[in-house]
């Protein structure tokens, strides 16, 4: 079996060729995958929303904020038609390892919720405990309102404690909080006025509603 | 000993299931692009055959990616950027140069099939030797409270594990060889 010469004529052919199938291939696999794809992302967008507004089952409002060059996705839970009974927040800031993902449920005066992380790369054993949803350090966030309770570990001086060996992590995972407190004030807007005087940073950053 | 494909049985061996995860998915590209390079082998021309592999292999693995992410998506959160890198895992490009562009169809089905299961297999072992020491558990059964002997869930653990696997293989098959 005499393999083909390597002419210009038949690289291109078959390079060509194997490139084209492939393609074809893969936009038969990209186009029945989509949807499921995106229904898994939306479904674990669901459970996040789910976990840190136990509270609230249905539907949520989904908007973008943008606060300080930086968009965060915000989903409203409708009490009803006209009155949000809580907000999810996304946000993320950088971790010890990596990019730091965390949905911040709050409620309509602005108390948090409950926290969820939603994707990190911290240290295993060591920051990794953030994903621990009943250990001390995720429950202290829990039904505290960030006017009174201030967002910052302990060495830092504020009101977090830290996990021990984690402080990089627990202050990511507190700025993040802190980070998605900010949104709230903005995506609220009825909670600025009778929370803004703790937060200075809340009025800064210049806050757009779109989508 | 030949030592291929280092970066994904450092890199992903953290838990007897993810290992085992990456090793299958290692399985199903190189069988199937073993097969298919087989077949179309005499129509490559020498001086195009690699970037023609590269490009069989990479849609397969992209179709793996896509599949995994639709139906699996808790195990590919956690192989995440190691299953793009199967691209260039050695064992795929090696076996297809090394075996599949030589021999029939069915022969390298079963060349990709065995090779896919060894690196399975070892994976899994690495992997399972890991999570027991470093997190007290066995396929995710957890039998342990608390941590346990966290430098083996970490990078260095990984060279450790390896290195000490290597070593009871090599004192297994002594004298054999």
């Amino acid at each position: 079996m005499e393999k083909l010469e390597s002419s210009l004529k038949n690289m291109l052919i078959s390079l060509g060729g194997i490139a084209l199938v492939c393609a074809l291939l893969l936009s038969v696999v990209n186009a029945l995958t989509e949807k499921k794809i995106l229904k898994v992302t939306e479904a674990k967008t669901a459970r996040a929303i789910a976990k840190v507004l136990p509270s609230y089952g249905g539907a949520t409002i989904d908007t973008t904020v943008t606060l300080g060059g930086e968009s965060f996705k915000v989903h409203k839970a409708m009490a009803d038609d006209t009155t949000v009974a809580g907000y999810a927040i996304e946000t993320s800031t950088a971790g010890f390892g990596g990019p730091l993902n965390l949905m911040v449920g709050f409620t309509s005066e602005g108390r948090i919720c409950s926290t969820d992380v939603i994707s990190h790369t911290e240290t295993p054993g060591l920051g990794a405990k953030i994903t621990d949803a009943s250990s001390h350090f995720r429950t202290q966030f829990e039904s505290r309102n960030p006017a009174e309770f201030n967002l910052a570990i302990k060495k830092n001086g504020g009101d977090v404690d830290a996990i021990s060996a984690s402080t990089i992590t627990s202050q990511a995972f507190t700025s993040a909080v802190a980070k998605a407190y900010s949104v709230y004030l903005a995506a609220s807007g009825n909670g600025a006025d009778a929370v803004s005087s703790a937060t200075p940073q809340a009025g800064e950053g210049g806050s757009d509603e779109a989508n | 000993m030949l030592v291929l494909g280092m970066c994904p049985t450092l890199g992903t061996t953290t838990s007897a299931l993810n290992g085992m995860g990456m090793g299958l998915a290692t399985l199903v590209v190189l069988t199937l692009s073993n097969i298919v390079i087989s077949a179309v082998a005499r129509f490559i021309p020498d001086k195009v055959r690699i970037p023609s592999y590269i490009v069989i292999i990479s849609a397969f693995v992209t179709i793996i990616q896509l599949l995994m992410q639709a139906f699996l998506p808790s195990l590919y959160e956690t192989l995440g950027l190691f299953i793009p890198l199967i691209v260039v895992n050695c064992i795929v490009l090696g076996r297809a140069e090394a075996f599949a562009n030589k021999n029939t169809v069915l022969d390298s089905a079963c060349d990709g099939l065995g090779i896919g299961l060894g690196f399975t297999l070892s994976l899994t072992v690495i992997g399972l030797v890991r999570e027991i020491l470093g997190s007290g558990s066995f396929f995710g059964w957890n039998f342990l409270q608390g941590d346990g002997i966290l430098v083996f869930v970490l990078a260095p653990g990984a060279f450790l594990v390896l290195g000490l696997l290597m070593a009871l293989f090599n004192k297994l098959t002594q004298g054999r060889a």
